[in-house]
């Protein structure tokens, strides 16, 4: 099942919503887990993201009406959260400009690659790596990134845009692309 | 779809938290309670068809009381203005009197004592 996939999964039509805390806990850590910790860059920062965010999951559930409700709901609250920690670090990023380029291209699948386009993502700008995250975690259409981000389409394809082109800028050469 | 784009999604795939992550997210929210003061205290706020019912039958009393209000103070200053009217009326009526009892007086003394102005009185002129 892809990440996308699994917020769509609704309860049955007229069927009353009470799911089991510890059960939502290990269905959805990994999603959450993993959202705070592309956004922050800090395992330790995003385990204590993440698991501020399922205790928040808990005094919420009253609300939440479906399995997909709580998948979106988990996703926009991780990604508030976690834009707020970005803002509040005081500890200096390491900018796309400073970040050198490879020396050689790695083969297919080379960790070296993966950890280079996680650098290059860490390097984003914190607006434009919740767009990336969202899309390229959980593979999210722009609209479904606006309604989590609560922007407007146009706003949300325009940061797309840039941050792809600021990555292809900086891996381009590396990814032999044309 | 690019490589890149094919790349990010290896990059930025899922991955699992730290071993029992879980278990330590259950401890804590047991540890936490289900709700705390602020979250009480939030539920009271919290907008919902009996607490508008509420506010607005509040609303209607406030509206109730303040006309009532309002209504009793219009009567109050009526009726301090027609017991005025009616003072003023009292005292026009007792400088009358004076008035009359002094003419009377008057009258009565020119007829005990004829002279120039009981001469300039006409039979018509007298009460």
């Amino acid at each position: 099942m892809t990440p996308a996939a699994t917020g769509r999964a609704d309860t049955i039509a007229g069927e009353t919503f009470s799911p089991d805390f510890a059960s939502l806990v290990g269905q959805h850590q990994s999603m959450v887990y993993s959202l705070a910790l592309h956004l922050l860059r800090d395992p330790s920062a995003a385990e204590d993201a993440a698991q501020d965010v399922f205790l928040r999951l808990h005094r919420n559930l009253d609300g939440l009406k479906s399995d997909s409700h709580v998948v979106f709901w988990l996703r926009q609250v991780t990604c508030r959260r976690a834009i707020d920690g970005l803002r509040r670090r005081a500890r200096a990023e390491v900018s796309l400009e400073e970040t050198g380029e490879p020396a050689a291209p790695p083969a297919e699948g080379d960790p070296l690659l993966t950890q280079r386009l996680r650098q290059l993502v860490a390097s984003l700008p914190g607006h434009l790596r919740s767009a990336v995250v969202l899309r390229y975690q959980e593979d999210l259409d722009p609209p479904e990134i606006a309604r989590i981000l609560e922007l407007p389409l146009r706003t949300v394809r325009d940061r797309l845009q840039k941050a792809l082109a600021l990555l292809r800028e900086k891996a381009g050469r590396y990814l032999k692309e044309v | 779809m690019d490589r890149l784009e094919d790349a990010l999604r290896e990059a930025l795939r899922r991955e699992a938290p730290p071993q029992g992550f879980a278990e330590r997210v259950v401890a804590r929210n047991a540890v936490l309670g289900k709700k705390g003061t602020w979250d009480v205290l939030r539920g009271w706020l919290a907008p919902g068809p009996a607490k508008w019912a509420a506010a607005a039958a509040l609303a209607i009393v406030l509206l109730a009381g303040i006309q009532h209000t309002s209504e009793l103070r219009r009567r109050a200053r009526g009726e301090a203005a027609r017991d005025q009217v009616l003072t003023a009326l009292r005292i026009t009526a007792v400088k009358l009197e004076q008035a009359r009892a002094k003419v009377e007086k008057t009258v009565r003394i020119e007829a005990l004592v004829p002279g120039e102005a009981g001469a300039q009185l006409k039979p018509s002129d007298s009460f």
